[in-house]
């Protein structure tokens, strides 16, 4: 136990590391033409994003250190503030504070930009973990999983009509691994999903927005020209001209304007083109042994609230990986997503690597 | 604390179930992956190369036309055209463009400020290559710019028949014929493109293909000899109130055409007319009598010595009367006949030889098939099958009749007269240049028709035609003219033709020259009345251009020494 335990700690970092690497290279290539474009220079973004890399490394080798009682005692509060963060989006909406950027009201920028979310669901995690390791709510009941339901839904309500439809289902896909981690019964998660797909759907149903376009969009495939899906065909064409070894390091052609967002949302498929299928599964691979590794520590976990937290952390990371992949292949609708630990991102960056930290955390605490 | 370690094992199962499920995804996705990636490598990066590589034809310059002298006929030029796409630009761009058209100055009329419109505003158009290549550097990237390269004949209407016109939509003449040589291979470059406007570079590891240029061709034409002839047609032909006219000057000792002027040079609607040098066939009435005179000395039918009776003025044929134009009333020798252009005595010389032996000297004479030269649509003339010939035939033949001849043909005929006797195939194309290199292209085949003895004899006979006979006209001041009047009243087409053929000096000459006139009004309908002093007119303004036609080399007098003497007596 102990030695696997160690193991996944060094996979863990291993994967992570290489990950990071591997990111400070693509977010390099693919900003560069828009950054100089944009900025006279090719590395502003590059350096940006190493910037933002080591602090979260700061953050991330803080955390691994710190006790179970530190992350019980913040749970609320990072819960309640970034809560709190989501509510003044809507009430510094198209201010300096809360800027439209793409037709939706999701960062809040003081000097740094940041989006409330993603921290939002790290406190969930934190916060779900208290409630059930403690007891105050049975997982068995359905109670219990409607009431940690609810510390994702509520949110959820409130970045759904940012509109941010991406965040919103990244937070319900959290909540549910961490349900289901936790032990809830798959008839209540069975009735949640069905509760929340009928209320979905007729939400989507009665406002018509553009979400419903998009969904139509990816539904149909032979008009790829249509505007909906210009980002759908644009990330196919670079994956697919990368081929099996791809065009080389640096050698991307989409990047050159015609692949929206080439260095945040559509980065996987950056580094398609340029190291091809060897590229695109070794990163897959790597991201897989770093979930593996993950799940493995908090498997290995002394306490229900490491289990659960480590779980959660875990779940950040992978529907992450997991939504971002399936935009830049074209499964599901283009939604903007940056890839974990790779990606262009502040905030995503950070709180993917307080995530690792929270586990290593975990890893350390299960040896003693 | 019962339920604990149940709970514990439950939450280690369902982490154990979600890395297998983690796995399934990222089985999932990489075969997706190879689908798109490895699969459909092909179809995408098809597509790819579609958005991504913009492929530019690179134009060839056509070849440019030169005169023998080295003076430019035909050239190019290129013009640029300098517009904006105001979607395209940024406002805070706008100076850029105020400052381009301030650099394009009188070039561009838009005012300064540019105002923004909806769409596609021209800035500039028709600005020279050289002044446009300087400012493009400091032309903003949000400006288009296009370059239109046109042809351009410095000579314009005075080398349109030998030139013809070349455009995007039609080649003629010269420009026509010789399309293979002046139009070179479109070169291909490609960019690397992007999505955002302006930013493209050039892909050097593409299949970029440099342009070939045309070559450029020297011709045998002589440009001052064309200006004077193509206005002494002018005038002569809106004189005579004539359909047409044309003259050829060659050099009888290669064959080289000098000069191929005609007139009108366009139709009524505008477009090229013909040249008839070369695409009009006619009769050539009384010419032609130099023909059958030296095909009659050539065979030795005749001589110097005999005479011929021309004391009435007709002579009957089966029941047909061909008549003298004037009245002579004697008995003229063999060059009285010809001086005299009697119809009579001609077609008495023509009666010393068979049908088939002067058939075949004016087959030789190259009437009746091209010259091959290097012009389009040319016009072979007929010369009658001597197995179709009826009992008129070689009298009508014999003095221009019945038969249908170009210009150029006469021209190459007298030609040979004027050199001793060989045809040369007519060039128009001295050399190629390529590179730098010229090329000459091989001198015209020539082939014996008459003996040097006839042509000489039948030279001296022309001389005595513009000494003393029809062609006094003809006469140059200071060298001395041998040729023949045409005067044709046609049977075939209505109206009159009015011809000269002559050559300088008559002894041995250096410039043969053909002059007709098609249809003139009535009162010059004699070839001594207009064809021969236009002969005289551009024969004596070539000899002042060129005194070496009529004085040969200018001699070497010696040094010139320091000190200058004093002439005394």
């Amino acid at each position: 136990m102990t030695n696997n335990s160690a193991l996944a700690r060094k996979v863990l970092m291993g994967a992570t590391i290489t990950i990071l690497v591997i990111g400070i290279l693509a977010v390099g290539t693919a900003s560069s033409f828009y950054s100089l474009k944009e900025t006279g220079s090719d590395t502003t973004y590059l350096k940006g994003h190493v910037i933002r890399i080591l602090v979260g490394i700061v953050a991330c080798m803080a955390l691994s250190t710190r006790s179970d009682r530190f992350f019980k005692n913040t749970a609320l509060p990072v819960y309640i503030l970034s809560f709190l963060a989501i509510i003044a989006t809507f009430v510094l909406k198209d201010t300096q504070f809360a800027p439209r950027i793409n037709g939706s009201v999701r960062w809040l920028d003081f000097g740094v930009r940041i989006l409330p979310s993603d921290f939002m669901r790290f406190g969930f995690v934190l916060f779900a973990g208290v409630l059930i390791s403690k007891g105050t709510v049975d997982i068995r009941k359905f109670k219990g999983v409607f009431i940690i339901a609810l510390l994702a839904l509520l949110p959820s309500l409130l970045t759904m009509l940012q509109p941010d439809l991406s965040g919103t289902a990244f937070t319900l896909f959290v909540m549910l691994v961490v349900l289901f981690v936790a032990g809830a019964k798959f008839s209540h998660l069975a009735i949640l999903i069905g509760g929340m797909l009928l209320i979905g759907s007729s939400t989507v149903l009665i406002r018509g927005d553009y979400q419903l376009d998009r969904i139509k969009a990816s539904l149909q495939e032979n008009t790829m020209e249509q505007e909906d899906n210009y980002q759908t065909l644009q990330a196919r064409i670079t994956l697919g001209s990368g081929g099996f070894s791809g065009r080389g390091l640096g050698q991307s052609r989409q990047k050159r304007g015609f692949l929206p967002e080439a260095h945040t949302d559509f980065i996987l498929a950056v580094i398609g083109e340029e190291s091809g299928f060897l590229g695109t599964s070794a990163v897959l691979i790597l991201f897989f042994l770093l979930f593996t590794s993950s799940l493995m520590i908090a498997r290995g976990a002394n306490t229900t609230f490491d289990a659960v937290v480590g779980g959660g952390a875990t779940a950040i990371l992978l529907t992450g990986v997991m939504i971002h992949t399936l935009v830049n292949s074209g499964v599901i609708p283009v939604t903007g997503m940056p890839l974990p630990l790779i990606s262009w991102g502040g905030t995503s960056m950070v709180v993917n690597l307080i995530c690792i930290g929270t586990v290593l955390g975990i890893s350390r605490r299960s040896n003693t | 604390m019962s339920n604990q370690p149940t709970a514990m094992e439950r939450v280690s199962a369902r982490i154990s179930l979600l890395i297998i499920l983690a796995g399934v995804f990222v089985v999932l996705s990489i075969s997706k992956m190879a689908g798109i990636q490895v699969k459909h490598h092909a179809e995408y990066m098809q597509r790819a190369e579609r958005q991504q590589s913009i492929e530019v034809s690179v134009e060839a310059r056509r070849g440019e036309i030169y005169d023998i002298n080295g003076y430019l006929l035909a050239g190019n030029i290129t013009e640029a055209t300098f517009s904006v796409y105001w979607p395209n630009i940024p406002d805070d761009k706008m100076c850029e463009i105020d400052t381009l058209v301030s650099n394009l100055g009188t070039y561009s009329d838009s005012p300064v400020p540019v105002c923004r419109n909806g769409g596609n505003t021209i800035l500039a158009e028709g600005v020279p290559w050289e002044f446009a290549s300087q400012i493009l550097d400091s032309t903003s990237r949000y400006a288009d710019y296009s370059f239109v390269t046109h042809r351009v004949y410095p000579m314009a209407d005075a080398m349109a028949p030998v030139i013809g016109t070349h455009n995007e939509n039609i080649s003629q003449g010269l420009e026509y014929y010789m399309e293979d040589f002046l139009e070179g291979t479109d070169g291909v470059s490609h960019f690397q493109a992007s999505g955002w406007a302006g930013y493209r570079a050039v892909d050097a590891a593409a299949d970029n293909v440099l342009p070939v240029h045309g070559r450029d061709l020297r011709l045998t034409i002589d440009s001052r000899y064309q200006e004077i002839a193509q206005q002494e047609l002018e005038r002569a032909v809106e004189m005579s109130n004539s359909n047409w006219g044309a003259i050829v000057v060659i050099d009888p000792e290669n064959g080289d055409i000098l000069t191929m002027a005609s007139y009108p040079v366009f139709n009524e609607n505008g477009s090229l007319a013909m040249n008839h040098c070369i695409q009009s066939s006619t009769e050539p009435g009384s010419v032609f009598k130099a023909f059958t005179l030296s095909a009659a000395l050539d065979a030795n039918t005749v001589t110097l010595a005999d005479s011929f009776d021309c004391t009435r003025s007709y002579i009957e044929l089966y029941g047909h009367r061909i008549n003298d134009s004037h009245p002579i009333g004697e008995v003229l020798d063999l060059t009285g006949v010809i001086a005299h252009s009697s119809n009579v005595g001609t077609v008495q010389l023509a009666s010393t030889m068979s049908d088939s032996l002067f058939h075949a000297y004016c087959v030789d004479f190259g009437f009746g098939r091209k010259t091959r030269i290097e012009f389009p649509s040319e016009q072979c003339g007929i010369i009658p099958d001597v197995r179709n010939w009826s009992g008129l035939s070689k009298a009508n033949l014999a003095i221009g009749q019945e038969v249908s001849a170009t210009p150029l043909q006469i021209a190459m005929a007298y030609g040979a007269i004027a050199n001793g006797g060989l045809l040369y195939r007519p060039r128009l194309v001295e050399s190629t240049r390529e590179n730098g290199l010229l090329r000459p292209l091989a001198e015209s085949p020539a082939h014996r028709v008459v003996s040097e003895e006839t042509a000489a004899q039948v030279r001296s006979i022309l001389s005595a035609v513009v000494t003393d006979g029809t062609g006094t006209s003809a006469q140059v001041t200071g060298v001395t003219v041998a040729g023949k009047t045409g005067t044709a009243e046609r049977l075939v087409q209505d109206g009159y033709l009015s011809a000269f053929a002559g050559m300088v000096p008559a002894d041995n000459p250096n410039l043969v020259a053909v002059v007709i006139f098609d249809q003139p009004d009535y009162d010059f309908r004699w070839g001594s009345a207009l064809a021969a002093p236009v002969f005289k007119h551009v024969v004596s303004q070539i000899l002042s251009t060129s005194p070496e036609i009529a004085l040969g080399t200018p001699h070497p007098l010696g040094e010139l020494v320091a000190e200058g003497g004093r002439l005394c007596q």
